[in-house]
């Protein structure tokens, strides 16, 4: 095997996955490079998990191809074990408590740190004595999370880890994230539609929708394609025609648009209008992006980044 | 720190032999499911044949039971559930903690050839001790199910028994994996519709008494030995249907 051009962790050509007439992923072609945390967000169905399953040699695709470390992943042990993927519903064994899947995980993965691994059993507040049976929705999806993390797999996909998840332990999952993630760079792929709750956390965005990839992105472009402009509805119109507007809001004599396509010299141009020009939230977006256009003067994607 | 590139990735994968046993233990994490349960279950058992074996042996002034008592029969179902939930319960993980699907029918295949050994060997063994103390006196014969066969005879027979009802537990906990419960369905359908078909033809060619001879001539270890057909089958097919399975935690 010889390593991937540019350190790509994955790379997909035309990677297609139907079941029956539905494509699940249709024609999906993207690279990631290693080391760098992508946010795969989409709406429910819109094919994450497909995806995700395809990557790790889960699922087999109908067409085209999917290489992780420049290679087929299925049934390929040489870099299947650089993967960790706990699945959103993962079961565990039903006489298995959590010490046992402490116990059973460190074997797969050659970087597993078992410090790290109870310090996070005991920031989730679960007890290693626990039967994973009868444990709630959220402290299941903890422990997906204590094994994605101290797995420390080159390759970790956390497929919507926060399920269930209250704030105050989605809150240390991304810290901890964050804080392991620039100690021991690796690949992550996060698949979530808490998309504001994340958007700190990710350097680059991958949006599905009716499995098509519609966004592949770094997050930064993507902030700084679109903005806010408010003023006075009147300024505001003068400024926004023949614009691509994706969103706007009216509140009395003011006006507020968010404008697809805006580039430092829109920007200037607003201001000099005497309007303000704020950032736009990843959510918002997305959600413009994946069916939510509430003004029928929409952009393609391409468009609004050319 | 560390830092993973695709220079300093491992680009090999780790050894067969190092792959197969991290499926095996953790398949074993929790002992008690595969090994302390059905020992305990097993135990209780035969606790309670002795009392009742007493109980009898008081109550008729000596006079033993006679036979075979039956109750190691257990282990042998109890290795169809555990090949059955084993299968059914790890794969989905094993896959997640990015083990192949080769990998995890290797491991475990050696994992129940190993406990079908050890449970024989475990059987074979006690039946000895049986025949040491007489029974008890009591006329039980628990693990002895052959009084003619020796401790080599006696685990033989037991392991190839238990090797079949782990490779037909795995078939089915395969098919229940990769198709669920309509697969199931299919399953027990088509089984039933063979064998009926298998009867209705030996009934259609006269062949009942070939059958009754062929078991008579083979002995009881023979038929064991014809049942490696039959289990060599079964793993194939456990091997060739979650090839191709997809795990979905459902």
């Amino acid at each position: 095997m010889t390593p991937a051009p540019e350190s790509l962790a994955l790379e997909a050509r035309g990677l297609t996955k139907r079941f029956g007439s539905l494509a699940a992923v249709d024609d999906a072609t993207f690279t990631t490079p290693q080391n760098t945390i992508t946010g795969l967000l989409g709406r429910n169905g819109a094919g994450k998990t497909t995806l995700m399953r395809l990557i790790t040699g889960q699922e087999f695709p109908t067409s085209g191809t999917v290489r992780l470390f420049g290679a087929k992943p299925v049934e390929n042990a040489a870099v299947l074990q650089h993967t960790c993927f706990i699945s959103e519903a993962q079961r565990y064994p039903d006489e298995f408590r959590i010490k046992h899947v402490l116990a059973g995980a460190p074997r797969f993965f050659a970087n597993w740190d078992a410090d790290f691994a109870a310090q996070l059993v005991d920031e989730f507040r679960l007890t290693p004595k626990q039967r994973i049976k009868k444990l709630s929705r959220g402290q299941r999806s903890a422990i997906g999370v204590i094994v994605g993390l101290a797995s420390r797999a080159p390759l970790t996909i956390f497929d919507e880890p926060y399920l269930g998840l209250d704030a105050v332990a989605r809150q240390i999952f991304y810290d901890r994230l964050l804080a392991d993630y620039s100690e021991h760079p690796r690949t992550v792929i996060l698949s979530t539609h808490l998309i504001d709750e994340v958007s700190q956390l990710l350097e680059h965005a991958l949006v599905i929708d009716q499995g098509r990839i519609v966004i592949d992105a770094p997050v930064e472009e993507l902030r700084s394609s679109a903005a806010t402009v408010s003023g006075t509805t009147e300024a505001v119109e003068r400024f926004i025609t023949g614009r691509e507007v994706a969103h706007r809001e009216q509140l009395g004599g003011l006006l507020s648009a968010t404008v697809a396509a805006m580039d430092d010299a829109d920007r200037a141009a607003a201001r000099t209008a005497g309007l303000e020009v704020g950032p736009v939230s990843l959510q918002q977006l997305i959600v413009r992006r994946t069916g939510g256009f509430t003004t029928p003067s929409t952009t393609t994607y391409e468009e609004a980044t050319a | 720190m560390t830092a993973f590139t695709a220079d300093s990735l491992p680009t090999t994968a780790r050894p067969l032999g190092r792959r197969i046993s991290t499926i095996m233990l953790l398949q074993l994490t929790n002992p008690m499911t595969l090994i302390g349960w059905p020992l305990m279950i097993l135990g209780f058992i035969y606790v309670l044949n002795l009392a009742i074996y007493s109980l009898i042996s008081t109550a008729t002034e000596g006079a033993t039971a006679v036979g075979v008592n039956g109750g190691v029969g257990f282990i042998w179902v109890y290795t169809l559930v555990m090949a059955v939930q084993s299968v059914n319960q790890t794969f989905p993980l094993a896959l997640g903690f990015g083990a192949t699907r080769r990998d995890y029918l290797l491991g475990t295949g050696a994992l129940f050839t190993l406990l079908s050994a050890g449970y024989a060997a475990l059987i074979a063994t006690l039946a000895m001790a049986e025949r040491a103390v007489d029974y008890w006196g009591i006329g039980l014969r628990f693990f002895d199910s052959s009084p003619d066969f020796s401790w080599f005879e006696l685990f033989l027979g037991t392991f190839l028994l238990l090797l079949l009802f782990a490779s037909v537990g795995g078939a089915t906990a395969a098919v229940y994996v990769r198709w669920k419960a309509s697969g199931m369905y299919v399953f027990w359908a088509g089984l039933v519709v063979l064998l009926v078909a298998v009867g209705f033809l030996l009934t259609w060619t006269e062949s009942w008494g070939a059958v009754g001879e062929f078991f008579a001539t083979a002995g009881v270890l023979g038929t064991l030995a014809w049942s490696l057909v039959i289990s060599a089958i079964a793993a194939s097919a456990a091997y060739l249907i979650l090839r191709k399975a997809t795990p979905t935690n459902t």
